[in-house]
This record gives structure tokens, C-alpha cells and sequence, in this order.
């Protein structure tokens, strides 16, 4: 791409972007602008330092393959007030319980969860994923499981960027690496055929 | 069903969180005799959480959770039976593992903590507003493409045809309304014309009369003629129908 090019291609991203308002993954991308999946992670990257600038509003989203177009978190009050949408969803001690693990350690499976957590939590990721906090996709390790991720409306309420930009997410990542050596040590966790025993009651 | 997905209990730690919460908050380290230690703690947390959720109507979904609190609570009864009878004669393998694994559970869970704190302090507060896809809503449903665009000398025309499509529908209310003569409104006036004249005939009344008034005229004089107010004599087919007020003797 020359310069003229990619100021354009630019252009149009950002239209795209705007028009599609949902999260929209890079594949998709290229498929519209006709420009290769790389070039897109380098166009959005250069949309990315144009936005991050002071007089502009809108900031990208993350999410695995994907990406979306949403407002600053900075601006939360302003529209706010312009909507005036009562936001008092409140999260239950087993909410965050939830929501943190598959935020700091997502995709993870329900098995994996449980098994921090101490309780079946089965009803509780139904919740979750009724309201729309979390996703998830059948597991391609393991048939008849799922792994569970965050969805960009948890982002959003979070006024998180990407799951990276979390506090301590990389402190958290070690702490998961820590562990796991001592407890494969002790008792593999979680035993296989617990798990499927889980799956087959509650699928 | 939906209750299914507000469950009380959700109002409540896992067993986990409680049970490192219960540490902390004697200030213990995490081993086996803070374990056998707290185990009272733990239980009464189960017994208040047994309690308040006896009114939980999702009865299976209920006690399909509460039975995980059970299981903890279980391994802690065996951890503090054996700090109390202090036998350490036969170790149960498979046991051992069990304590150890929790112990390990709980380590890594007291390390975790503060992100449920990092999360819960985010949650709402600055939020990322979005969109959804414009596309049905917008974009192509309501796309206005007249073709040339570069010739817009057709636009003055259409935007007439569709203002003189309302100017119709504006006129036609106009006609009805200036037109509209009750029923009542006509009998009320015949009374009144009848206590100045003694006879007249339709032709008389209807006197440049439009249509509708015409209808309505005809059908005021029949009222008064059903009423007995007036009498009405036609000689022959279509001829003109005279009335006459009936005199009360």
C-alpha cells in the first residue's frame, strides 16, 4: 500500500467500523476493505494512535479475533446524562467470583472454575451468559465442554479497553503458573472423569 | 424458570472465598490447624446460609450448590476430628491428598482476592458506550437512490405531487366539516319553523339544499311525523310531499 493508499484504506476502516457498531473480527475486515489480515492489524494499530490523541472520542475494543468502536470511558457520565439509562446492575459475591476468574484467566472451562471457586456453578454461568457478561464456545480439546470468555459488553462495563489492560493481569497470569506446577504435584485438577460426570449431569 | 437465574444463593461466597475470608480474618496462616480451627466458622456460615435460602423456590438448582458447600464443609469436620483425636497412626493416602489439595486451593485463591476487588471497582464506572449494527436499522432499509444524482431538476416536481397528495386529504376534511348538519340540530330547527307557519311542502325546506342536508331534512320530518308533531300527505309517486303541523285541539 502507498501513502495516498493507506490514508484512504485508513478512511474507510474507520467508516466500517462505524457503520458495523458491533464487534467485527479481522478476517471480516480484510474481506470488505480487500486488504490482507495483517495489513488490517496494521491499519487499526495506526487507528488506534490516532484515536488515543486527546480530541478524539472514540476508542477501540478487544476481544480475541475481533475488534469494536466505543466511546472513551472518560465520556461515561456525558452520555450518561444525555440517555439517562439507570445502570445499577449489580453483581452478587458469586458474580464477581465468576466474572473474575474467566476475566483474568478466560477461555477457562466451568471445570476450572469450579474448581477455584468450590461450588457448582453451572447456574451461575447460565446467569452470566443470559445477561450477556460472558460467552462461550465448545472447547476443542475436550467434547461436550465449553470455555467460557469475556464479551465486550463486560469490557464496556468496565471501561476496559482489552482484557490485558486489566490491573495485575500479568501479575495474576504468573500466579496461575506458580500453581499449577504444585498442584499437578498433588492431585491432577480437575480429575478427567469428574468433569465428564459433571458435563453429562448438567448438559 | 427465570428464578433460576436469581438465585438467593448467588447472594453468597463460594466456599473458597468464605473460607479464606474466615482465615484472614483471625489473621492464620493457611495449613491444616487453621483449618481445624475455623471449622466452627465455616459451619455456621452454612447453617445462616441454609436459613436465609429457605425460601428459595428453585428447590433442585439449590440444592445441587449447596451440596458443594457441603463437600468442603465435610473435609473440614475430618480435619478437625483429627487435630482433636491427634491420631496420626494410619495415614490415608488418597486423604492426605485431599487436605493438601484444598490447602492448595486456598493459597492460590488468598493470591486472587484482590482482582474480585480490581473488578468490582471497575464495574460501572466509566463505562464504554457502543453501538449496535446499523445496517437493518438504517443503512439499506431506508437508502433513498433516485439514480443521477447529479441532475436533481426532478426533485421540485415529486416534492409537489407529495405535498398536493396531504393538500387532497386536507380539503376533503374541509368539505365534511362545513357540511355537517345533525339530525337533532334539524329537527330543532323545523320546530322552530313549524310554530311560525302551518304548512309547507319538501320542496320548500330543501330549498338549496345540499345533499346531505337533503338526507337529513327528510329524515327529521319522518321523526316528527313518527312523533305525532306533524302530519306528511303525498298525492301521488314522487310528487312533492306537503306537511302540515298537526293542530292540538
Amino acid at each position: 500500500m502507498n501513502e495516498a493508499n493507506k490514508k484512504n484504506k485508513l478512511a474507510e476502516l474507520e467508516a466500517l467500523l462505524f457503520i458495523y457498531g458491533e464487534p467485527i473480527s479481522f478476517k471480516k475486515i480484510s474481506e470488505v476493505l480487500e486488504i490482507t489480515e495483517d495489513e488490517v492489524l496494521k491499519l487499526i494499530e495506526d487507528l488506534k494512535l490516532n484515536l488515543s490523541q486527546e480530541d478524539r472520542g472514540l476508542t477501540f475494543l478487544f476481544l480475541e479475533d475481533k475488534v469494536q468502536l466505543g466511546t472513551k470511558p472518560q465520556f461515561s457520565g456525558i452520555l450518561e446524562k444525555l440517555i439517562k439509562a439507570e445502570i445499577s446492575e449489580n453483581l452478587t459475591p458469586a458474580s464477581l467470583e465468576t466474572l473474575a476468574l474467566i476475566l483474568y484467566f478466560g477461555p477457562i472451562s466451568r471445570s476450572k472454575i469450579e474448581y477455584h471457586r468450590g461450588v457448582d456453578s453451572s447456574f451461575i454461568l447460565k446467569s452470566l451468559l443470559l445477561r450477556g457478561l460472558i460467552e462461550r464456545y465448545p472447547d476443542p480439546k475436550m467434547p461436550n465442554a465449553y470455555l467460557y470468555v469475556p464479551s465486550f459488553k463486560l469490557l464496556r462495563h468496565l471501561g476496559i479497553s482489552k482484557v490485558e489492560d486489566l490491573p495485575d493481569y500479568q501479575k495474576f497470569q504468573e500466579l496461575n503458573k506458580k500453581f499449577e506446577n504444585l498442584s499437578n504435584e498433588n492431585i491432577e485438577t480437575p480429575k478427567q472423569d469428574e468433569v465428564d460426570l459433571q458435563i453429562n449431569q448438567n448438559e | 424458570m427465570n428464578n433460576v437465574y436469581k438465585l438467593k444463593i448467588f447472594d453468597f461466597e463460594g466456599p473458597i472465598e468464605k473460607l479464606v475470608e474466615l482465615i484472614e480474618d483471625k489473621k492464620l496462616e493457611i495449613n491444616e490447624l487453621s483449618l481445624a480451627q475455623i471449622t466452627t466458622d465455616f459451619l455456621n456460615y452454612l447453617e445462616s446460609l441454609t436459613s436465609q435460602i429457605q425460601s428459595e423456590e428453585n428447590k433442585r438448582e439449590y440444592l445441587q450448590i449447596l451440596s458443594s458447600f457441603v463437600v468442603i464443609a465435610s473435609r473440614l469436620i475430618f480435619i478437625k476430628s483429627k487435630s482433636l483425636l491427634n491420631f496420626n497412626l494410619e495415614k490415608d493416602e488418597e486423604e492426605e491428598k485431599e487436605i493438601k489439595d484444598l490447602e492448595i486451593r486456598l493459597r492460590w485463591f488468598q493470591e486472587f482476592r484482590p482482582a474480585l476487588k480490581i473488578i468490582k471497582n471497575l464495574w460501572l464506572k466509566n463505562i464504554i458506550f457502543s453501538r449496535s449494527y446499523l445496517e437493518k436499522k438504517f443503512v439499506f432499509s431506508q437508502i433513498f437512490a433516485p439514480g443521477n444524482l447529479k441532475d436533481v431538476s426532478f426533485a421540485p416536481e415529486y416534492l409537489n405531487k407529495i405535498f398536493g397528495e396531504f393538500e387532497k386529504l386536507l380539503k376533503e376534511e374541509k368539505t365534511l366539516a362545513k357540511n355537517l348538519i345533525s339530525l337533532e340540530e334539524k329537527i330543532k330547527s323545523l320546530l322552530a319553523h313549524f310554530k311560525l307557519i302551518q304548512e309547507t311542502n319538501f320542496s320548500k325546506l330543501s330549498e338549496n339544499a345540499s345533499r346531505g342536508e337533503l338526507i337529513v331534512t327528510f329524515l327529521a320530518i319522518l321523526h316528527l311525523a313518527r312523533e305525532g308533531l306533524i302530519l306528511l300527505e303525498q298525492n301521488s309517486h314522487f310528487s312533492d310531499i306537503i306537511i302540515k303541523k298537526r293542530s292540538h285541539e
